[in-house]
This record gives structure tokens, C-alpha cells and sequence, in this order.
């Protein structure tokens, strides 16, 4: 009899302080059944903290802990049926590596035979059929550990492996993070934390284009904000008129946040339903895979604008100092609460 | 030999620049290690008198050790001890290190300090109290007030080791086996244990060691049919320079070492 | 959701202490036996070093220390005997440290093996080579007759010179291994930002690596001169009567006199010397992490 696997999570205030430091802030979450749900934050937001709660490592103060219709927060770790991957590998090095993936089964007194096959099906699905026999340090990194500790290529492509494990096993995962990218790649939504507290829960597209904060845009990917004056019913950038996306709710101050992927350098006559920025041309930075280019608007700030780096964009970049429109798509023209939070 | 021109630090400095320096450092070590190597040969020599190198060759002082009762009775008591002391202070010493090296107790600076206080208060003092108070406690002279004694000193040896070597360890693999389905203790057992089980052994045995070498509370605790080796061997310094000794202390030496040695071959983690 | 405050507050408060106690209760044979077998006993002869001989409270054991003359001479051979052991254990110990911490580590591993040979033989075993060395008939008597240093047979054992070699070589590998670790740590390239910056060894010696090696210098040799302070086995053995140091004067007031006032006096004393002693050296630790090494 197996248990469910997919099991959704629910979380209550839950909250932990170690003296005047707070760790979590009476922290609400819902995790669905199947999910994969990343925690995303810097260090010292509190996803480790939370993940530790998860698995019964560390005891909150106060809160309620759900898997499935079970209270758990109580439960010690032994007896709450998480698997736990850690950064440190944490893998058994005096057994080898059946036995280190046979362990759990043996706890259970699940008979050896039974076992033994289970532990088969387990190295075929990670791709180490055969290995059963290894000792732990024979093993390569990338074989004992997927992501962290790994090149980018190779941790790239263990990303890709999570993900194919997750589909084919359903079930319900947390994963904790200081990197973006990793983040939209692996996930179904993310949970971008900070001080203890859940500063946004999206999907990845929502949470990169529609970040709720500054912390949350700046955090995701790369941006430069510019504060806008609020004029009758909308919102101005240097005495001009901002057209906005189609489901923008006003307001309050706000900061108009630019992402220099998604600024057009216009060639020519710019088309009516784009927002245009007037500037000059301080830099250009030639990166490979794309062009980064400086800006100084007219408004007075500096932007960065990444350009497509084929030789037929190239030839659109005017030279250094020279003048330049930057034309921004409505639906790309996010503003948000300047919630004062450093990243 | 052209690495005495080569350099001999980052101050590339020459090796012969500094000779002086490696034949002082030859001498002090010489120093430490050969007098008491002086005993081994000397216990095989004929003569009545202590002289070194010997003339002629005798197991004489051997066959006078292992043919004495009292010798052999001394000898078994420090086993005993040692083996007992071994038994207690090595599981008290290595539970107080792994619940020290774990918890986070506000009071968790003065636990330590008591338990590293037999290696700090000189052993007179420690020989003396417990004298006076195994008085009392009618334990002098008994092997059970024995092997207390020696635990006590033992166990700070013992909390140090392991403390260091837990300090070294990565907690989350017994974390990860807690996860897996482990209770605490469980998790200790099946994988913090194997791994750390390099100093458990070697605290085991300089916990032995401890006892079996100890003079100063053997001395005052130790006596009649319970006098400890190190007892007996303190007592017939001081009446004359008996040969036996080096013998016995020959014996000592190599018990030393082949525990030692042991140690190191059984411990070592693959 | 619960009414009555935030959710199972209390119980995870329960857990904790649970847990708390459960983990504590793992260190508390050990605390038992230590306490038990150390400090009751040690508080007990405090005690009984306030006691005169009718039972009641009073100073005269720790006047008497004052008074009579033979424990002032106790007293003066024991830091006398002390600070000269711990002074030629530093002056024949920083050498060797210094060397082992220039090899490479292996090396210096099986090297150390050497150095922590004396730790598992019976300090018995030592005390009673160094009887048979420095006799009259001794090896190094001998071999001093044979290279011409002296005529005749040198008095070298059961007196001073010999209570301080078996202490010396006692007391060697308790300043060499923090001595050695202290060294161990000092970063290279501290040197060769030196010898960059124009110094010569000497005074790259003397100038950087000297002055970071002086923390665990310190930390040995204050190890060494507490250890001296409480010396029994070695002044018994090889003092020949006429090195009494403190222990000595304790273990005699007891097992001769059975003067249990005199001897816990004496006793306390030398806890409060040995206390007194790692206090200065915890100060001193302290300080020069705060005052970082001195220097030009």
C-alpha cells in the first residue's frame, strides 16, 4: 500500500522568530495537490526556514501544518513521510548507493525482494540502472546530486530532468531557490519570499510580467524603474501620456518598471499603440547571444536595452551619442507600488 | 644533495641557510621518543643493575614478571580497570558530546566546562577528594570506586574526540535519514555512528589508556588485592631500581601501542 | 482555526522543552558522574580547609601556610621549578613545531605520531627511563665520561636538573601541538607579501610569521606552566626528595600526617594558582584577538 504522493499542503500563520530576529511571519500558503511550487528569495528571506518546517527540522513558534486533511506540524520528522533532498548531497557514503536508496524501505521492513526491485525501478527512472553496487564516492557529481554544486550547462540540463521526474511522478514538491532562472524553469508557480513573508505567488509568466512589488520585479529577472506622476485618471512619464495595458487597476504612487528585453529600439515611423522614450545612446555592449545598450533618457534616467545581437538588428542601433526611441508595448508597461524593500 | 640549495620556505630561504635549525628539531625529537625506547632493550639484559646498552642478554626480568603473583595480580587489575573505564566513559563521553554538539541550551557553556574540568583541576586535588571521600563511602581499594575514578578523568578525553569529530560531520545526513523514516536515535545508530566511529574508537582507547597508565589516583584509591600496575610499580620505584620494571614497562609500551595501532587500523573510515 | 490564540502555540512549546530536556538528559550521566566523583569531593576538602582540628571554622590551616617557612619553600620551588620547565619547553619546543609546520602534511602527520608517542606511554614508564639514563652508571653519564665532557660521574638524577628534564619531556608535546596547530594556520602568503615588500627571511621571521605564531605560543606555554604547578609523579620520582612541590607537600601532609586541614589549604591553593592562570590566559587570548599582532 502506497501513500499518496500528491498530497496538497496547507499552511497557516506560521511563524518563527529566534529572538528579535524574525524567520517566518506568519506565513499563509496553499500548495496543490501535484504541484511544484518553488521558493524563491535571497538569503535570509526564509525559505530554508520554511522548508525546514515542511519537513519537521525546525519547530515554529505557532501554525498550522496540513498535508492533505492531517495536522502535521506537530508530527516528528521520522513520521511525516517527506523526502528531503539537501544541498550538501547528504547521501550515506559507508553504504552503497542501493542501500542508500533501499534505506527508507528498509526501515518500513519492506521484504527484501520486494525491495530490491523497487530499488531497480528507482535507478532506471534516474537514469543509473546498474549502479546499485557504487560506493557513494565513485559517483560523479552530477550522478550523486542533481543542480546546485554543477556547471551551468549541466545544471541546466538536470533542470530539465527534474522536471521530466516531476510529470511522471506526480507529486507534490517545494523547492528552494536563490535563482531566478531556476525558478520559472522547474516550476508550476512560484512563491517569492522575503522577511519571513510571501511577497508574491504566481505562475512564472504572471509573476514576470506583472510583478506586485519592486522587490519581486527586481529580484526576477532584469529592470529599471522609473517613477511616473499621476495625471487625471492615468499615469505620466515626462509630461507624456502612458498608454496601458488593458487590465491595469490605478492607483496610488507608482514606478514604471522596464525590462530591457522588452524595449524596442524603433526604426523609422513608430506604430500608434506603442508608449515612445526619447533618449541618447551611451553604451553599446556586445554579449554574445544579445546586445546590451545604454540609454540616457530625456526624462533623466539611465535604461538598459537588450537588443537582439543578428546583424540586421545591430545595423538599427544608432552610434554612441547619438539620439534614440525606445518604444514600449502597452501590455509591457507595468507599474508598480514602490513598496521600498530592498532585494 | 641539491635541496639544501633549494628554497626552503616562501622567503625562499635555502635549506642550508637553515640546517642548524632541522638538526635541533632532529635532536628534540630524538629527545622525546628515545628514552623511552631505552626500556625495551634494557629489559632484556642479564645484569642485576641497570646498565645500557646491556652486556648480556636474559629474559630473567621477564620470567621474575610473569612468574610473580603479585605482579600478575596488579596486572589484571589494571586490565580490568582500563577495560571497564573503556566501557563507561567512552558511552557517557560520546552521548554528552552528541547532546552538546545538537541541542542549543541557554546553559550550554557551563555543561562543557564541568565536563572538561577533570582535565583542569590538578589531580592531586581530584586524587585527595576522592581519597576522603571513598573513606567514607567505604569504596577505597575497590575496583568499582577504581574504574569511577578513572571514567571521570576519561570522559572529558572522550567528549573532546567525538565533540571534534562531530564538528566535522554533515548533520544532514542524519537529517536526511530522519526524513527518510529514522527516529533520532535510530538516524544516530545507523548513520551518524559508522561515521564518526573513528574517534569513538580512538577516545575508547585513550579512555584505557587513561586508566591503565593513571598513578596519582591509583595511588590513593588503588590498594591491597585492587593496587593497580602503575601502583605497584610506584611502590617498588621507591624502594630500589628493580630490572622487573623495564620489563613491565616494556609490556606497558606494547600494549600501548598495539591498542593505538588497532585503533587506527579499525577506525579509519574507507 | 483555532479560537482560543495562535494555532498550537502551546503544544509546539510543549515539544520543544520535551526535546530540550530529552537532548540534555543525554550529557546528564556524564554531568553525574563528574560531579559526583569530582566536584563534591574538591568542594569537600574546600571545606575542610576552613576547619581547625576541635571542628570548628577558622584560618589557621591557611596560617600556618603563611607562617611556617617550609610552605613558603614549597610554594617557591613550585613556580621556581615550573617556570623553568616551562621556559626550556618553549625554548626546545618552538624549533620543532616550527619544523613540523613546514613539511608537507603527511609527513608531519607520521612526525606528530612521534611527538604524541609520550600521551599513551605510563608516565611511569618515562619517569623511570629517564632514572636509568641520567644515573651515576647511566647512559648519559657514560657517554659524557666518553666525549670528554666531564671526569667524573655527574649527579643528574634526584635532584633539580633531573626533575626538570623528566618534566621537560613530559610537558614537550603539550606546547608543541597548539603551538604547531597555531603555526599550521598562519597563511602563507602572509610571508611572501613579506619577502614582496623587501624582507629578509630573518625579518620575515621575526616580523610577520613570529608574531602570528605568538597566540598559540602563549596558549602552551600557559598549558605547560598549570600542568607544572600540579606535578606529582615526576618531582617524587626523580627529585630524590629534595624537589617537593606542591603535590608532593600535599601527598606528604596526607599519607605522613594525615593532616587533612593542611593538605586541603594547600590543595586550594593550588586550585586558585591554576584558576588564576587560565583566567590571565583567557584575557590574554582575547586581548590579542582584539589587538591583532604587534608589530613595526
Amino acid at each position: 500500500m502506497s501513500r499518496d504522493a500528491s498530497l496538497p499542503i496547507s499552511i497557516r500563520q506560521v511563524a518563527k522568530s529566534y529572538g528579535p530576529v524574525t524567520a517566518l511571519d506568519h506565513v499563509d500558503l496553499d500548495i496543490r495537490s501535484g504541484e511544484f511550487l518553488t521558493l524563491l528569495g535571497p538569503s535570509g528571506s526564509g525559505k530554508t526556514t520554511l522548508l525546514m518546517v515542511l519537513a519537521g527540522f525546525t519547530r515554529p513558534d505557532q501554525g498550522s501544518l496540513r498535508f492533505g486533511d492531517h495536522e502535521v506540524i506537530r508530527l516528528a520528522p521520522h513520521k511525516r513521510d517527506v523526502g528531503m533532498v539537501f544541498q550538501s548531497y547528504a547521501l550515506f557514503p559507508h553504504m552503497d548507493v542501493a542501500a542508500n536508496i533501499g534505506f527508507p524501505l528498509r526501515l518500513r521492513r519492506v521484504g527484501k525482494a520486494e525491495a530490491a526491485a523497487r530499488v531497480e525501478r528507482a535507478l532506471e527512472m534516474v537514469r543509473l540502472a546498474g549502479y546499485g553496487r557504487r560506493r557513494i564516492d565513485e559517483l560523479s557529481g552530477g550522478q550523486r546530486q542533481p543542480l546546485s554544486a554543477l556547471d551551468k550547462q549541466l545544471r541546466e540540463h538536470m533542470q530539465i530532468e527534474l522536471r521530466r521526474l516531476h510529470e511522471a511522478l506526480g507529486m507534490t514538491t517545494v523547492y528552494v531557490t536563490h535563482d531566478q532562472r531556476e525558478a520559472l524553469t522547474l516550476s508550476d508557480r512560484v512563491a517569492v519570499i522575503n522577511h519571513g513573508r510571501i511577497m508574491q505567488l504566481d505562475a512564472p509568466r504572471r509573476l514576470y510580467e506583472r510583478p506586485a512589488t519592486r522587490f519581486v520585479a527586481e529580484f526576477i529577472g532584469e529592470s529599471n524603474f522609473l517613477p511616473v506622476e499621476a495625471s487625471g485618471g492615468g499615469y505620466c512619464l515626462a509630461g507624456q501620456r502612458l498608454k496601458l495595458p488593458a487590465d491595469f487597476v490605478p492607483g496610488g504612487p507608482r514606478l514604471l518598471m522596464l525590462r530591457p528585453e522588452r524595449l524596442r529600439i524603433l526604426d523609422g515611423a513608430a506604430p500608434d499603440q506603442l508608449n515612445v522614450l526619447h533618449g541618447t545612446v551611451q553604451d553599446v555592449v556586445y554579449q554574445g547571444d544579445t546586445v546590451l545598450v545604454q540609454v540616457l533618457l530625456a526624462a533623466g534616467a539611465a535604461v538598459a536595452v537588450r537588443a537582439a545581437s543578428t546583424s540586421g538588428a545591430m545595423a538599427a542601433i544608432p552610434q554612441r551619442g547619438a539620439p534614440v526611441r525606445l518604444g514600449l508595448a502597452p501590455d509591457d508597461t507595468a507599474l508598480l507600488a514602490d513598496d521600498g524593500f530592498a532585494p | 644533495m641539491s635541496w639544501l640549495g633549494g628554497p626552503a620556505s616562501e622567503t625562499q630561504i635555502t635549506h642550508r641557510a637553515r640546517l642548524w635549525l632541522y638538526v635541533l628539531a632532529a635532536l628534540v625529537m630524538a629527545f622525546l621518543v628515545l628514552p623511552t625506547l631505552i626500556v625495551i632493550p634494557m629489559s632484556f639484559s642479564a645484569s642485576q643493575y641497570l646498565e645500557f646498552p646491556p652486556r648480556h642478554w636474559s629474559l630473567r626480568w621477564y620470567a621474575n614478571y610473569f612468574g610473580s603473583a603479585v605482579w600478575m595480580q596488579a596486572t589484571a587489575t589494571s586490565l580490568k580497570a582500563g577495560a571497564l573505564t573503556m566501557l563507561v566513559a567512552t558511552p557517557l563521553g560520546t552521548m554528552a558530546a552528541y547532546g552538546l554538539f545538537v541541542s542549543r541550551l541557554r546553559w550550554a557553556r557551563l555543561v562543557p566546562a564541568l565536563l572538561l574540568a577533570p582535565i583542569v583541576v590538578p589531580v592531586i586535588l581530584v586524587g585527595i577528594g576522592i581519597f576522603y571521600a571513598y573513606v567514607k563511602l567505604k569504596l577505597v581499594n575497590t575496583l568499582l570506586g577504581l574504574v569511577l575514578a578513572h571514567s571521570m578523568l576519561a570522559v572529558p578525553l572522550v567528549l573532546v574526540v567525538v565533540s571534534a569529530a562531530l564538528k566535522s560531520y554533515d548533520m544532514s545526513q542524519e537529517r536526511a535519514a530522519r526524513s527518510l523514516g529514522a527516529s533520532r536515535p535510530l538516524a544516530f545508530l545507523l548513520v551518524t555512528l559508522p561515521q564518526i566511529r573513528f574517534a569513538v574508537i580512538s577516545s575508547a582507547v585513550l579512555a584505557f589508556l587513561t586508566s591503565f597508565d593513571e598513578v596519582v589516583v591509583a595511588m590513593f584509591v588503588s590498594g591491597g588485592d585492587n593496587s593497580t600496575l602503575t601502583r605497584a610499580m610506584f611502590d617498588a620505584l621507591r624502594d630500589q631500581i628493580d630490572p622487573t620494571i623495564a620489563a613491565i614497562s616494556t609490556v606497558m609500551i606494547l600494549i600501548s601501542s598495539l591498542l593505538v595501532v588497532l585503533s587506527q587500523v579499525f577506525g579509519r573510515s574507507r | 482555526m483555532s479560537a482560543g490564540g495562535p494555532a498550537n502555540a502551546a503544544g509546539l512549546r510543549r515539544d520543544a522543552l520535551r526535546e530540550r530536556l530529552a537532548l540534555f538528559s543525554l550529557s546528564l550521566p556524564a554531568l553525574v558522574l563528574v560531579v559526583v566523583t569530582m566536584v563534591i569531593p574538591v568542594a569537600w576538602l574546600f571545606w575542610l580547609s576552613f576547619l581547625a582540628d576541635d571542628g570548628s571554622l577558622s584560618l589557621v590551616n591557611y596560617r600556618r601556610l603563611v607562617v611556617q617557612p617550609s610552605y613558603g619553600r614549597i610554594l617557591l620551588t613550585t613556580f621556581e621549578v615550573s617556570g623553568l620547565a616551562t621556559l626550556i619547553c618553549v625554548v626546545l619546543g618552538y624549533p620543532l613545531a616550527y619544523v613540523l609546520s613546514q613539511l608537507r602534511p603527511r609527513v608531519a602527520n607520521l612526525c606528530m605520531l612521534g611527538v604524541l608517542m609520550p600521551f599513551w606511554t605510563s608516565i611511569l614508564v618515562r619517569t623511570y627511563a629517564w632514572l636509568v639514563l641520567l644515573q651515576r652508571n647511566g647512559l648519559v653519564n657514560d657517554w659524557g665520561k666518553r666525549l670528554g665532557l666531564w671526569e667524573a660521574p655527574v649527579s643528574l638524577v634526584y635532584n633539580l636538573p633531573g626533575t626538570l628534564v623528566g618534566l621537560v619531556h613530559i610537558m614537550l608535546p603539550f606546547l608543541v601541538l597548539p603551538l604547531y596547530g597555531s603555526m599550521r594556520a598562519i597563511d602563507r602568503d602572509y610571508l611572501r607579501a613579506a619577502a614582496n615588500l623587501g624582507a629578509s627571511p630573518a625579518a620575515a621571521f621575526r616580523q610577520v610569521f613570529f608574531p602570528l605564531s605568538l597566540p598559540g605560543l602563549l596558549a602552551g606555554s600557559l598549558i605547560v606552566f598549570i600542568l607544572c604547578l600540579g606535578a606529582y609523579v615526576t618531582p617524587a620520582m626523580l627529585g630524590g626528595g629534595r624537589v617537593i612541590m606542591v603535590a608532593n607537600g600535599i601527598a606528604t601532609d596526607i599519607q605522613m600526617f594525615f593532616n587533612w586541614g593542611a593538605a586541603s589549604a594547600l590543595g586550594v591553593v593550588l586550585l586558585v594558582l591554576a584558576a588564576a592562570m587560565l583566567f590571565i590566559a583567557s584575557r590574554l587570548t582575547r586581548l590579542d584577538r582584539l589587538f591583532g599582532s604587534h608589530g613595526t
